[in-house]
């Protein structure tokens, strides 16, 4: 193992035990909304013309069937109204969209897949750095739960199998990282899913194709409906 | 505290919307008619997010807050072509209404 990749490991290390601690200490908050809801995706069903629930299940069967998720969440260019600088990254957790700004209002639309009930979060961080084919290191709690995660407690090396995917984007809140990644993905079918412990993951062509685009210290703005605020906001 | 939009984001957002609207482009809403076995949508409507940061954008202004210590926090429609952006400003709850041409209406505490 390369110096780089062990240190990767210890950053996962610390990052994850830095979670715990942050949850502890209570220094996420609520946002105060009555509407404290992790919005799920609806699919149309036309043969009982009617909005279904677009489940783990539904998201698995329609993947298979059509060997794609849904056109929406398919990476496309569209018309987004913003001031914020071309680089920008604008996370829609609720829509389950990324935008990366161009340009003349205009922005690339990603499918994305978010963290589950209680791991979505919204604030405003920072792109920290970048890796290629990162380290995985499952959090302690996930190592001491599941023994094909024990034996990546030092770290997951990068490849095919690796959850985090062929790229990922740190996300920073000025020099800490704050432990959540935009990254690939094994599961290519979550996309439009509330799946993930809070990390940010799409189609693994669509980080390649991000990650080729963004520049460390871009900005990253993540809105959640009721999630609870990173620090910092 | 009701705050009027006098500030320039809310007429740079308004010649948007209409450049946009005389350009014939949609805003990022999703399908709302004849939905296909593709068509998707979330289970609670929000606001789309362009809307939701050009409120976020004139309350920093109203407020005169950092832009990065402004964020929303929760949306809804709240009329045929207006929606309600809930944001916190450095801490401060503060509600918006937005149309769908991206003009910020109000600004009020909260």
């Amino acid at each position: 193992m390369s110096q780089s990749t062990s240190r990767r490991g210890r950053i996962g290390r610390t990052a994850w035990s830095r979670a715990a601690r942050y949850a502890l200490a209570g220094v996420v908050f609520a946002a105060g909304s009555a509407a404290a809801l992790n919005a799920n995706t609806q699919i149309y069903n036309p043969q009982t013309r009617s909005w279904e629930d677009y489940d783990p299940r539904r998201a698995m069967e329609f993947f298979q069937r059509h060997g794609q998720t849904p056109q929406a969440f398919q990476r496309r260019v569209v018309t987004f109204r913003t001031a914020e600088k071309p680089g920008t990254i604008v996370i829609d957790g609720d829509k389950h969209f990324l935008y990366y700004i161009l340009p003349d209002f205009q922005a690339i639309r990603y499918g994305i897949g978010v963290g589950r009930e209680g791991f979505g979060w919204a604030g405003i961080v920072s792109v920290g750095r970048k890796a290629e084919w990162p380290v995985w290191t499952p959090p302690a709690e996930m190592v001491a739960r599941d023994p094909k995660a024990a034996k990546y407690a030092g770290g997951m090396p990068g490849g095919p199998d690796n959850p985090l995917g062929p790229r990922a984007l740190y996300l920073y809140e000025g020099n800490r990282d704050s432990i959540y990644r935009i990254h690939g993905t094994t599961e290519p079918w979550s996309i439009g899913l509330n799946v993930s412990s809070g990390c940010i993951r799409l189609n693994n062509d669509d980080i390649i194709d991000l990650y080729e685009r963004v520049q460390v210290g871009a900005k990253v703005v993540v809105l959640m409906q009721g999630a609870a605020l990173y620090k910092g906001v | 505290m009701t705050t009027p939009i006098p500030g320039t984001v809310a007429a740079w957002a308004g010649l948007i919307g209409l450049g946009l609207m005389a350009a014939g482009c949609n805003s990022t809403t999703q399908q709302a008619s004849a939905p296909s076995g593709q068509a998707v949508r979330p289970a609670v409507e929000t606001a789309p997010a362009d809307l939701q940061l050009l409120c976020a954008a004139e309350a920093a202004n109203v407020y005169a807050a950092p832009a990065d210590k402004v964020l929303p926090t929760a949306s809804a429609r709240s009329g045929s072509a207006t929606y309600t952006v809930e944001l916190n400003v450095n801490g401060r709850p503060a509600r918006c209404t937005i149309d769908e041409s991206g003009t910020a209406i109000t600004i009020v505490d909260v």
